[in-house]
């Protein structure tokens, strides 16, 4: 290929969960579809330190368990990583418009 | 399940809460007989299977109050899951016999999930049964109306009930699972 790839887009962000009974099943399905939206790579995680997963999977995102007062963290990688970020971290401080 | 050795299934509840009643298990499969298509026959007719089954998800959810519709989209959500669906898909590329494990999913409590009544729950272990690329996995029913009774001898006697239509519903599957 001719055309130089452009420079691979990064992102992160993250914020607190404010549902009472933390991230379940509803919250999580508004999660991954607006995560869907997005062509960047999106990664999730609870916590400081807990395992980084697919914020893509539904399946994934309910098992973080992430609790009430607990952040959720996001990384993306691609071309629109930044919005893919700030819309994620939008809609937990949204409290995903329960 | 051999008696007197419990096995701990770690999992994820629907909603907030403490969740006691039977687990029932259905293990013991039988030895794969044939591929019931090419890899990629059997491939397209699952992703095909589950386009269907999302179409349908997608109409009860059109009809239902919001919270039954929200409760059908995680459904219809995990069937458009790569990360559980790649892993299936990877069998059948493999020509992996009966790639898919299904359970029966029978409605106790509230509706919320799972076949109304016990002959709709043995329907679907007929189809599975009938169809040639399905194991069949178990039963799992999700009793929502015992999620807030506090007291577990209390749970356990208003929850007997369902454990009577659960084990009916598993020994008929097992029968008809024996006998394909």
């Amino acid at each position: 290929m001719d055309i130089a790839s452009p420079e691979m887009e990064r992102a992160s962000g993250g914020a607190v969960v404010r549902d009472p009974t933390g991230l379940h099943a509803r919250p999580a399905v508004k999660l991954t579809k607006l995560a869907k939206r997005f062509e960047a790579a999106v990664r999730v995680r609870a916590g400081g330190s807990g395992e980084w997963v697919n914020a893509k999977s539904p399946n994934r995102v309910m098992k973080l368990k992430a609790r009430h007062g607990e952040t959720v963290s996001f990384e993306a990688e691609g071309a629109d990583a930044a919005d893919a970020v700030s819309a994620l971290v939008e809609l937990v401080e949204r409290n995903f418009d329960e | 399940m051999s008696e007197g050795s419990p096995i701990v299934l770690e999992g994820v509840a629907a909603s907030g809460g403490l969740a006691v009643g039977r687990l029932a298990l259905c293990h013991g499969r039988r030895a794969l007989r044939r591929v019931a298509g090419t890899p990629a026959e059997e491939r397209a007719a699952l992703v095909a299977a589950m386009a269907r089954a999302a179409a349908q998800l997608e109409a009860l959810a059109a009809g239902a109050e919001l919270l039954a519709a929200e409760i059908l989209e995680f459904q219809i959500a995990l069937l458009d899951d790569d990360e559980l669906t790649e892993p299936i898909l990877a069998r059948i590329a493999a020509g992996t016999g009966r790639a898919l494990h299904v359970l029966v999913d029978l409605g106790v409590g509230r509706q919320r999930t799972g076949c109304a009544s016990t002959a709709g729950a043995l329907a679907v272990a007929r189809r599975i049964a009938g169809a040639n690329s399905l194991a069949f996995g178990g039963v799992q029913a999700y009793a929502g109306h015992l999620q807030h009774v506090p007291e577990m001898a209390e749970r356990a006697r208003q929850g007997a009930p369902e454990d009577a239509k659960i084990e009916d519903v598993l020994e008929a599957s097992q029968q008809m699972h024996k006998k394909r």
